[in-house]
């Protein structure tokens, strides 16, 4: 096996001593074993004398936040600076500026994955963990806006339960269905990455209270090819999901906006404009959490440069796509000849009361990723915070420009306004960060902040690439050398055992051997590695995964129920005139058919995985095998169940051997 | 690949380019000729039929200049193999100049600000015909010069700032040549919208070329993977472009100012309500249904034939654009339409076909042919699967 394939520097990560990476073990040059020490032992490690500190004085912010919220909950709204005419201001800018940091997750969980782009494996994680704090905290807003917060379930879509219509032809409730489904579907994303990591952390834990927790949260996970290939598919499946769904979450909160007829709101280009900003928000605040925990655990050679150069790359897009979203809305603020939108853009934003607000978000957001063009910039960490921490306050302002602007200098002169912010509203928001951070350290401590088993997968593929670019054809890479392995003995006690397990030197021998067992006609064996291997699933035989239908039978079951629940009421329950809509206006309906059947897509996807893989299943004779715990970390084996038509005493265990199996073994019932 | 392949595909390329060229130049003529007459019969018509069909020439072929810019800015190995197809069609881009010309005699009958409903103000002078000219006259050099480099050795150099150009001059160019046609309505979509329909019909070329060139000229070189991935490219364009159709015309419905949406409520109504209906199911409808599962990405025939519908959509997507600009639905000039767009297909495919003798169909020289190459498991299933439906 030839080196990784990054350039960067050498690999100095701490190992754990007692356990050492086996000698002669190909494996081990591979890195495997490094990278889950260097991972696992964060969770497993005191942490370092900082992080209690830290996590008190967060959790205080966030205490604070609440107190604020608490005083606004017992005496009211009027605590806040809102009023006629701006009504929405802080609370929205908020809500807007989290639930926009948490489509950076998004985009590199699912929709790098969809592009290929394996750099995206050692940040995936800590990014979308992100996503689902920034969710929460963005989820606070709107919650503590409707003002008697313990009253929310007014607004669930039951018709006329509580003699309240939910207008189904407003973009505040599809919004609601747009951020509750993009919770979910990240929840369920993110738990779905998590399961390969849950099992390695469940097979290195010492304590029984340890092993046992991570083994439930693990369901069973053995990383056999019969699970890996409905997995694959799976997390093809929901970034496919994911994918359309982060667009659609902040397309439809501009859709709080643009479907109005306010100057400065209404205009065409807010969906894939918001989409962009939000990106670029949420890759700044990735960087900027990121960087000091790659410094802090020394994740240098896992978060390589090259990863935190196309995390810039990727800045300086959506930066310049944001630039120009912003120009073609000046440009049509003038070429439109609409005197109101003219004076919004020209005389309230770039001149007037939010001048100032306005060039900073110019500054932050489209000035200061242009940095990026050059590599200097993009290999500083200094250079890379500072634009980050530019573009995190720019694309706040972004959303404070947009939403106040507008509101405070309409249409009418007798009726502006200005907007201040009290202390309730700036303490609430500090609040958020707090909670933010807060749940971000939790993190760190308890669940792996790198997606191991999807390095070591990346890391598989990148070494097939560099021998096929050295020239080194796949097929003729040197068989094996057979070692004799002394015959296994039958089992003495007379049981029957369970199966036979065999360890194999890497991938490339596993799919060989199980090429093999194939061949000779067993159909009871399972190939198990701590990644998919690539080509395993043929190797075996086995076809494509069938998940794909559930997954469709689910989102076609959401699209339609998604109709019903609107159609129903809207044309025959309560036939009711909102916006001078037609009752059955179906284009109002799109969005919640859209996120229902997202949303239930996703669902039937994790139960099929979760049947086809057949999970949970907490307890499988392998698991008595102690060597097989490497399987999480960086081994492979092969086991053939004894109950296995083909399946012979001698014989089996020979073929194992013979096929490049070391340590074969009998498995106990 | 091997050298067997290469020669192959040497020996197969001179025959089919001269077959293309053949093809192309009788389109070029029979269109010219149905054009030529309608100019004299109904020049008001030609004009239309002929922006039209220009405007479907030049967004596709910008559509192709960004993709192979943004393959060349992200490194993108597995399109190498088919990345010489899209440089070879970009070579008709020169020629957009000239086609250019008819546009540019005609403009005052086309663009109302220039001729019988003048703007006034700044706007009017943004919108009259000598600004015009020197803007458009300015894009397509910009067009030129890029489409010229990027055959050249220094493309992955350039491409950031070819992704940047292409888009600005692009939005301004639709702006320009087909928002004007109604000087008053307006909106902010409307560029990326226009750019994102040719993105999707540059990359259909694509698929069209691939399925075609792979049965001859690259044979041995498309494999089921490269039709695999350019089908989900295709799959996820046509969706990304009905999230940017819809974006726009549903913002435009649900606020529903009159300045704005007489634009769209004209576009459904007369024989123009079926046209968005088939431009919707062919750009967005067809490919997202047939292309949803792996199974249909990979079998050429399916394919290409998606792919060949969208290219007409976007066809389609241009009539819809320009031609409501002209007047009530009117099928009895549908044959200058067609001469309009038979003569600009022609030429530019006749561009193409030459520099496909000049430049063949694989770039052999390129260090990465061979990892985008490279044996892979799950290829051998999708041939056996192919194997076992024919």
């Amino acid at each position: 096996m030839s080196a990784p394939l990054t350039t960067d520097r050498a690999a100095t990560a701490p190992v754990d001593a007692d356990r050492p990476p086996t000698p002669g073990s190909p494996a081990s040059g591979s890195g495997d074993r490094d990278l889950t020490n260097t991972v696992a032992g964060i969770t497993e490690r005191k942490m370092p004398r900082w992080w209690l500190p830290a996590l008190l004085l967060s959790a205080s912010v966030a205490g604070i936040g609440f107190l604020a919220i608490g005083y606004l909950a017992i005496t009211g709204v009027g605590v806040w600076g809102l009023n006629q005419p701006v009504g929405w201001a802080w609370d929205i800018t908020n809500f807007v500026f989290w639930i926009g940091i948490g489509h950076a997750g998004t985009l590199i969980s699912a929709i790098l994955f969809l592009f290929r782009q394996r750099w995206r494996t050692p940040i995936n994680r800590a990014a979308e963990a992100m996503t689902l704090f920034a969710v929460t905290c963005a989820g606070l807003f709107p919650l503590i806006h409707v003002g008697r917060m313990w009253r929310i379930y007014f607004v669930a879509p039951v018709p006329n339960h509580l003699a309240v219509w939910p207008n189904f032809k407003s973009p505040l409730l599809w919004d609601v269905f747009a951020v509750t489904t993009y919770a979910i579907v990240s929840i369920l994303f993110f738990y779905v990455g998590l399961l390969p990591d849950f099992a390695t952390l469940r097979d290195r834990a010492k304590t029984r209270i340890r092993g046992w927790i991570y083994g439930v949260l693990a369901l069973g996970w053995r990383g056999g090819q019969r699970q890996w290939r409905h997995y694959e598919m799976a997390y093809l499946l929901l970034a496919g999901l994911a994918t359309p769904l982060v667009l659609s979450v902040h397309s439809i909160v501009s859709f709080d906006f643009a479907v109005s007829q306010i100057p400065g709101w209404h205009t065409t280009i807010f969906p894939p404009y918001f989409v962009a900003g939000a990106v670029l928000g949420g890759f700044a605040m990735v960087l900027i959490m990121l960087l000091p925990v790659r410094k802090a655990f020394r994740l240098e050679q896992i978060i390589t440069p090259r990863v935190l150069d196309n995390m810039c790359k990727i800045i300086l897009a959506t930066g310049s796509i944001v630039g120009f979203a912003y120009a073609i809305e000046l440009f049509m603020a003038w070429y439109s000849g609409n005197p109101f939108e003219a004076f919004t853009f020209f005389n309230v934003r770039v001149t007037g009361p939010f001048a100032g607000a306005f060039a900073l978000m110019v500054v932050c957001n489209v000035v200061a990723p242009q940095l990026f063009w050059f590599k200097r910039f993009r290999r500083s960490t200094k250079g890379m915070l500072l634009v980050a921490v530019l573009v995190t306050i720019g694309m706040w302002f972004e959303r404070f420009v947009i939403i106040v602007s507008s509101l405070a200098r309409d249409a009418l002169p007798s009726s502006w306004g200005d907007f201040a912010p009290t202390w309730v509203e700036v303490l609430t928001f500090a609040g958020t960060f707090g909670l933010f951070l807060t749940l971000y350290l939790l993190f760190m401590r308890f669940l792996p902040m790198i997606a191991m088993s999807e390095v070591k997968g990346a890391r598989a593929q990148d070494r097939h690439d560099a021998e096929h670019a050295s020239g080194h054809a796949h097929a003729t890479a040197p068989a094996p050398e057979i070692v004799p392995e002394p015959a296994l003995a039958a089992p003495t006690d007379g049981a029957t055992p369970w199966g036979v397990i065999a360890r194999y030197d890497d991938g490339d021998a596993l799919k060989r051997a199980a090429a093999t067992l194939r061949d000779a006609g067993y159909d009871k064996y399972d190939a198990h590695s701590p990644y998919p291997v690539h080509g395993m699933r043929r190797a075996m035989g086995q076809g494509r995964s069938p998940l794909g239908w559930w997954t469709l039978g689910g989102a076609a079951f959401g699209a339609l129920a998604g109709f019903l629940i609107q159609w129903y009421p809207s044309v025959v329950e309560y036939p009711l005139i909102v916006g001078g809509k037609a009752y059955d206006s179906w284009p109002a309906f799109v969005p919640i058919v859209f996120e229902l059947s997202i949303l239930f897509g996703a669902f039937a996807t994790i139960f099929g995985l979760f049947k086809l893989s057949r999970q949970p299943q907490l307890y499988h004779p392998t698991h008595g095998h102690d060597p097989f715990r490497r399987v999480t970390d960086d081994g492979f084996f092969l086991v053939v169940e004894t109950e296995d038509a083909r399946f012979d005493a001698e014989r089996t265990p020979r073929l194992l051997a013979r096929s490049g199996g070391r340590d074969v073994a009998w498995v106990e019932v | 690949m091997s050298a067997d392949a290469v020669t192959q595909s040497a020996s197969r390329l001179p025959r089919f380019a001269q077959g293309a060229s053949g093809i192309c130049l009788n389109l070029l003529l029979l269109g010219g000729v149905l054009w030529g007459v309608g100019v004299v019969v109904d020049p008001t018509r030609a004009a239309f039929a002929w922006l039209t069909a220009f405007a479907w020439g030049a967004t596709l072929l910008l559509g192709l200049l960004l993709f192979l810019a943004l393959q060349h800015l992200t490194g993108a190995t597995w399109s190498v193999v088919i990345r010489r197809f899209g440089e070879n069609v970009l070579a008709g881009t020169p020629w957009l100049l000239l086609l250019f010309v008819p546009v540019a005699v005609f403009a005052t009958q086309l663009f109302p600000a220039m001729g019988h409903h003048p703007v006034g103000g700044a706007k009017g002078i943004w919108l009259s015909l000598p600004f015009v000219l020197v803007r458009s006259v300015l894009y397509l050099g910009i067009w030129t010069w890029m489409a010229r480099t990027m055959r050249g050795p220094h493309a992955g150099r350039r491409a950031g700032l070819f992704v940047v150009l292409a888009f600005l001059t692009t939005t301004f160019a639709t702006m320009d040549w087909l928002m004007a046609l109604d000087p008053h309505w307006y909106s902010t979509l409307f560029g990326p919208y226009v750019y994102g329909q040719g993105f999707v019909a540059a990359i259909a070329v694509l698929c069209v070329l691939t399925v075609t060139l792979g049965r001859g000229p690259a044979k041995g070189f498309i494999r089921a993977r490269q039709r695999h991935d350019l089908a989900k490219w295709l799959f996820a364009m046509a969706v990304f472009w009905g999230y940017l159709a819809f974006s726009q015309w549903f913002l435009i419905w649900y606020g529903n100012i009159p300045e704005e949406t007489g634009w769209m409520l004209y576009r459904w109504s007369g024989g123009f309500q079926a046209l968005t209906v088939v431009m919707v199911l062919l750009l967005f409808g067809i490919p997202f249904v047939v292309l949803m599962t792996a199974f249909n990405k990979r079998l050429a025939p399916l394919l290409g034939g998606v792919a060949a519908l969208i290219v007409f959509g976007h066809y389609l997507g241009m009539y819809w654009l320009v031609m409501p600009a002209y007047g009530t639905f009117q099928p009895a000039g549908l044959w200058l339409d067609a001469g309009a767009l038979l003569a600009v297909a022609g030429g530019l495919g006749l561009a193409a076909a030459k520099a496909f003798a000049v430049r063949g169909a694989v770039p052999h020289d390129d260090p990465d042919l061979a990892i985008a190459m490279r044996p892979d498991e799950e290829e051998d299933e999708a041939a056996e699967l192919e194997g076992g439906l024919a």
